[in-house]
């Protein structure tokens, strides 16, 4: 087999290189046998790892983890027989070699002994599950978001990796791009002043049509695609538009709105808690003509208990969408789609010293910290109990828009006060044979 | 919390229409029975309204109300009924949030098809009552594979504990996926019971389901633990971190031995472990040490750091960082210059993370005698991160002894760490002799000065020994400069000392400084300046004019353009009124219009006419299409000319008629593109 870092570009090698000599000196000094969860040494001490799920989002980060000469990927794992192949030849073709293995099931992926990690991207209603599975098998995790379907479902997660000394990296990865630290290192020294208001933007969820049920193509395990989500007839409207439905995910609000929940998160310092009150107003799609069930626009507010607002807005186009923190000196602001931030005072921009051309879909430093915890047993910067409560805050502003009123929520005994309706809508029964 | 909440929803709410279905009266019962009976045609390829009413009318209704009562009457009919499979899914979904004692009978008759249970345990999941859980156990019984499975996750997601004798038959059963799923589902629920009947039956458990019910076992310590039953929970993790369990399991318990132990117990524990043969229980216990709720784990982990090794010290250095309690600094500090450079950066890098002013001279030490360029960097940085004046001090304290490249960093730390006090010794700096030294200096004074600097500056700037240093010294005089709001006091100190500048070059760099500045007094003079003597300053005048940021320079320069002799220079200075005129939105429509005429005749290159039709497509004005129209046509802009029009057709298709249909006429006529031509027919068409 050709040797897997032979076939890296220049600059990501160069990105290795700052990499070990920045955050991740540790390998230089530890043992191989610190590596996995069960002290599995991987051969040449690398870090074995596989993915699940091969959609368009894995595609586009697995060259990020095959930049690092310390991961080799070796495996891959689709119920879509086209995506398998697909992921195959992608990993085959990076490595110059044909020794990636293919699974349909992940439970056989996750019974290898050989694998140390697993990168999961799935779509939501796979997230959370999976990564139960892969903890249980001892599987260190770095998944993509949102991270979890329910609110049940994120706290399982959270107590699962806590409980095993799982290494897990939510795929949250503004944490560690350059132009989104600058802006949570303003925010938190108080260069804004007194944060107040964190404002955050995404884009208008479309109205997916209905379109006929179809048999399902050869090759898709449907089945597996459905995953928890009650059994329902093949209709490629969902299938392709799975995030638009409240069976496989809540919308744009927790599918991009939860990077900037985290965010937001991450700023205040609030990793282990969150807000108490929830309001806001959405409009939803015509139900006489239309399939799907999100909300197409929206505005939603949640308070923490120092007074401290998050607004959400569904509003605009894709590329409008934005997080802004406001304080009583000023605001900073990044726009996701160019990566650019802005502020007032425009002060605040001299502040910016190291200047990073990586914006956020550039993963290969998140997946850099992923690399030091899993050679540390530390914590990454996105571990799991900060992945949930991120992801719990967008989860409550969809319920509190779906149910039509405000929410007051306990973020200690992670329950709404006075609401029985929204207490029970906090899980969902699981189709078998999955289980948390 | 009542009166704030109250606040809170006056501000959201103004400006808000109320949520659909909200503020409309409550249905009658003979609306919800029709509305229900056309949702039980459902199909996902059809209509969803009668199914979003539903929802409507659930909104409106509270638990207990008799609209709620209504609601599920009519769901429990029409699932007794014949509603579609799909109207089936879209009821369960909606008694999973409405759903009481009166729907179970119609539920529990789903449990028992294998094609519904699922729906029903949907349905089933968080009924308040307990009269769900026996429907639940009740199924048990009756069905088989992947339909009782669906039954013990629901039953173990409730926590049932009367369930467990039943999870305990099925977890020694011969189906392996039910008898998994029982012993995960005990796990869920916890408890005693749950627990000691993982454990007599993993003694016989075939291979495959021990790792599941130890799994189990170690959810069960955990549950111990949050439930305030530390002495369970620490019995169940000692009996599971026996040598012969396998290692996954032994790295869970000890975390949950380290984690749930009282006092300093957990410390102890996790500081033997420090030395435990095996790495992957080493650094498990070691990683434990941030969440160690012991105040004194910090001390007594900073205490074994130094005799600890590379590979331990590493991971301790690690995990105190994270632990974030500064009485872990001065045993990090002295790490800062070990030999070992992994140790080094680690120690550096945590004493960054603390923040504390007091590591400042520790730092700058390490930053003085690096050895490497990686030491010297996490140094700096680390400097970066620490908070309080008298770090800034620290620094300049050193930059006096400090020479060569270090004294450059040293300056751009001020820089980075906006320390505006130390703006008298970076002025000082700035007058050094070395070039270089000097010109970071000048680097930082732009980053820290504001207002009351800028006379200061502007003395140093014309003092300057050496002319490398004018670009640097004249950024910081503008960006200080910048800060002062009145337009009229922020060129006065500039100005003044232009007045009386003797040399040529300082009155060049002060025209420079003005040139970015903009307002009156400061144009005035730069237009004297275009009248001046000597050919450089009127020059250097003139192409300053050219790219001045206001409009109020279009009239002088279209003089001056008319009057050089430079063809350079004049073309310079249309391009420069061009754009101009591109954004003077509030300059009176005649003067714009007759200055883009003399402009477009100064300068007649493709160039300038490309300016010009951008600057009038992007702001149209009356007669701007006169401008246009000759253009259309014209083989260097022609495509360029037709979309201007068309886009000034646009704007102005209602208020001038005439010139409109002229140019579009000419635009049908003469644009290459198709697309182009149809839009003008358009257009054309809209005006008749």
């Amino acid at each position: 087999m050709a040797n897997p870092s032979s076939s890296s570009s220049p600059r990501t090698r160069r990105h290795f290189l700052r990499r070990l000599t920045q955050a991740a000196a540790f390998p230089l000094v530890l043992p191989a046998s610190t590596l996995g969860l069960g002290g599995a040494v991987a051969p040449n001490n690398r870090i074995a790892m596989a993915t699940l799920g091969v959609g368009g989002r894995a595609m586009a980060i697995i060259g990020h983890f095959m930049a690092f000469p310390e991961i080799q990927m070796r495996a891959v794992c689709d119920c879509r027989a086209d995506r398998l192949e697909a992921g195959r030849a992608a990993v085959n073709a990076h490595y110059q070699s044909q020794d990636c293995q293919t699974h349909r099931d992940f439970r056989e992926l996750l019974s290898r002994p050989d694998l140390d990690a697993v990168f999961i991207a799935t779509g939501v209603r796979w997230h959370g599950i999976a990564s139960i599975f892969a903890a249980n098998a001892g599987k260190d995790i770095y998944c993509e978001k949102p991270v979890t379907l329910s609110l049940a479902e994120g706290r399982a997660l959270a107590d699962t990796c806590k409980r095993l000394g799982t290494v897990y990296q939510a795929g949250h990865q503004r944490r560690s791009v350059d132009s989104y630290r600058f802006t949570i290192e303003v925010a938190r020294r108080g260069l804004l002043g007194r944060v107040r208001t964190i404002q955050m933007q995404v884009w208008e969820g479309p109205a997916i049509k209905p379109e006929p049920v179809v048999p399902v193509p050869q090759g898709f395990d449907y089945d597996v695609w459905l995953g928890q989500a009650p059994w329902r007839p093949f209709s490629w409207a969902h299938v392709n538009n799975f995030m638009y439905f409240w069976d496989f995910s809540d919308g744009v609000i927790t599918e991009m709105g939860c990077h900037y929940t985290d965010l937001m998160q991450f700023g205040l310092k609030t990793d282990h808690t969150g807000p108490v009150e929830f309001e806001g107003k959405a409009e939803f799609p015509d139900p006489k003509t239309t399939y799907s069930e999100t909300p197409l626009r929206g505005e939603v507010r949640c308070r923490y208990s120092n007074g401290v607002v998050g607004l959400m807005q569904q509003k605009g186009r894709f590329e409008d969408r934005f997080i802004r923190f406001i304080g009583d000196d000023g605001w900073i602001q990044v726009d996701d789609q160019t990566d650019q931030v802005t502020a007032e005072p425009k002060s605040l921009l001299g502040l910016r010293r190291q200047f990073s051309n990586k914006g956020w879909a550039d993963t290969g430093d998140h997946i850099g910290d992923f690399i030091r915890a899993i050679r540390t047993r530390g914590q990454p910067v996105a571990h799991p109990e900060s992945a949930h409560r991120a992801n719990s805050i967008g989860q409550i502003m969809v319920l509190c828009l779906r149910l039509g009123r405000p929410l007051r929520w306990d973020p200690v005994g992670e329950k709404f006060l006075g609401d029985e309706d929204a207490n029970r809508l906090r899980s969902r029964a699981i189709r078998p044979p999955w289980h948390l | 919390m009542k009166a704030s909440l109250s606040i809170f929803r006056l501000l959201v709410l103004a400006g808000f229409v109320a949520m659909p279905g909200q503020a409309a009266p409550p249905p009658q019962a003979a609306e919800v029975e029709t509305v229900v009976r056309q949702a039980s045609g459902y199909t996902i390829e059809g209509s969803r309204e009668a199914l979003a009413q539903i929802e409507a009318f659930i909104r409106q209704s509270r638990p207990g109300d008799a609209l709620r009562h209504q609601i599920e009457l009519q769901l429990v009919t029409a699932l007794g009924g014949t509603a579609t499979a799909d109207a089936r899914g879209f009821i369960c979904r909606s008694l999973w949030m409405i759903g009481t004692d009166r729907s179970i009978p119609v539920l529990e008759r789903m449990l028992l098809r294998p094609e519904t249970t699922h729906l029903a345990c949907y349905a089933l999941l968080n009924y308040p009552s307990k009269t769900a859980d026996t429907a639940l156990r009740r199924a048990l019984d009756h069905c088989e594979g992947s339909a009782r499975i669906a039954v013990i996750n629901t039953l173990g997601d409730r926590r049932d504990a009367r369930a467990v004798p039943q999870f305990g038959e099925l977890a020694r059963g011969q189906d392996l996926a039910v008898a998994e799923a029982a012993a995960v589902a005990l796990g869920r629920i916890g408890g005693f019971a749950a627990a000691d009947t993982l454990e007599r039956l993993r003694r016989t458990a075939p291979e495959a389901l021990k790792l599941v019910m130890a799994q189990a076992l170690i959810q069960c310590a955990q549950r111990f633990a949050h439930e305030g039953e530390p002495a369970k929970a620490t019995a169940l993790y000692q009996r599971l971190f026996q040598e012969q369990e396998p290692i996954r399991i032994r790295q869970a318990a000890l975390i949950g031995l380290i984690g749930s132990a009282v006092g300093g117990a957990g410390t102890d524990l996790a500081l033997r472990m420090v030395n435990e043969p095996n790495p992957a229980l080493r650094a498990v216990a070691i990683a434990q040490i941030p969440s160690l709720k012991d105040p004194n784990a910090t001390r007594r982990f900073a205490g074994i750091l130094a005799g600890a090794g590379p590979e331990r010290q590493v991971l301790i250095i690690e995990a105190l960082s994270q632990r974030e309690d500064p009485a872990a600094r001065p045993a990090l500090e002295a790490l800062m210059r070990e030999t070992n450079s992994a140790v080094s950066l680690a120690a550096i890098r945590a004493v960054g993370r603390f923040a504390e002013a007091a590591s400042a001279t520790a730092l700058l030490q390490v930053a003085s005698s690096a050895p490497s360029a990686d030491q010297l960097n996490a140094a700096l940085a680390a400097l970066r991160q620490l908070s309080g004046n008298s770090v800034n001090q620290a620094v300049v304290k050193t930059l006096k002894a400090t020479q060569g490249p270090l004294l450059i960093q040293l300056i751009d730390l001020l820089a980075d760490r906006r320390a505006v006090e130390t703006v008298p010794v970076l002025l000082e700096t700035a007058a050094s002799p070395e070039v270089e030294v000097a010109k970071a200096a000048f680097r930082a004074l732009a980053s820290v000065c504001g207002p009351t600097h800028v006379e200061a500056l502007v003395a140093l700037l014309t003092t300057l020994k050496h002319p490398g240093l004018s670009p640097e010294a004249e950024l910081a005089v503008t960006k200080a400069a910048q800060q002062i709001q009145r337009t009229e006091l922020r060129t006065s100190a500039i100005l003044a000392a232009y007045k009386t500048a003797g040399s040529l070059s300082v009155r060049l760099a002060l025209l420079r400084v003005l040139g970015g500045m903009g307002g009156s007094e400061a144009l005035e003079t730069v237009q004297a300046a275009t009248q001046a003597e000597d050919p450089a300053l009127r020059e250097a005048a003139a192409r300053l004019l050219a790219t001045w940021p206001e409009a109020t320079a279009v009239k002088p320069l279209l003089k001056l353009a008319a009057g050089t002799q430079d063809p350079t220079l004049r073309l310079l200075m249309v391009r420069g009124v061009l754009r101009m005129l591109g954004k003077a939105e509030n300059l009176p429509s005649g003067e714009r219009l007759a200055a883009y005429r003399t402009a477009m005749e100064l300068g007649q290159g493709a160039q300038e006419k490309r300016l010009a039709l951008s600057g009038l497509a992007e702001a149209p004005f009356p007669g701007a299409l006169e401008l246009v129209h000759p253009l259309i046509g014209d083989p260097e802009v022609n495509a360029e000319a037709c979309l201007a029009a068309l886009r000034i057709a646009r704007a102005q298709l209602n208020t001038h008629k005439d010139p409109v249909k002229t140019a579009l006429d000419k635009v049908v006529q003469s644009a290459t593109d198709e697309k182009v031509r149809e839009q003008a027919r358009e257009l054309a068409r809209q005006l008749q």
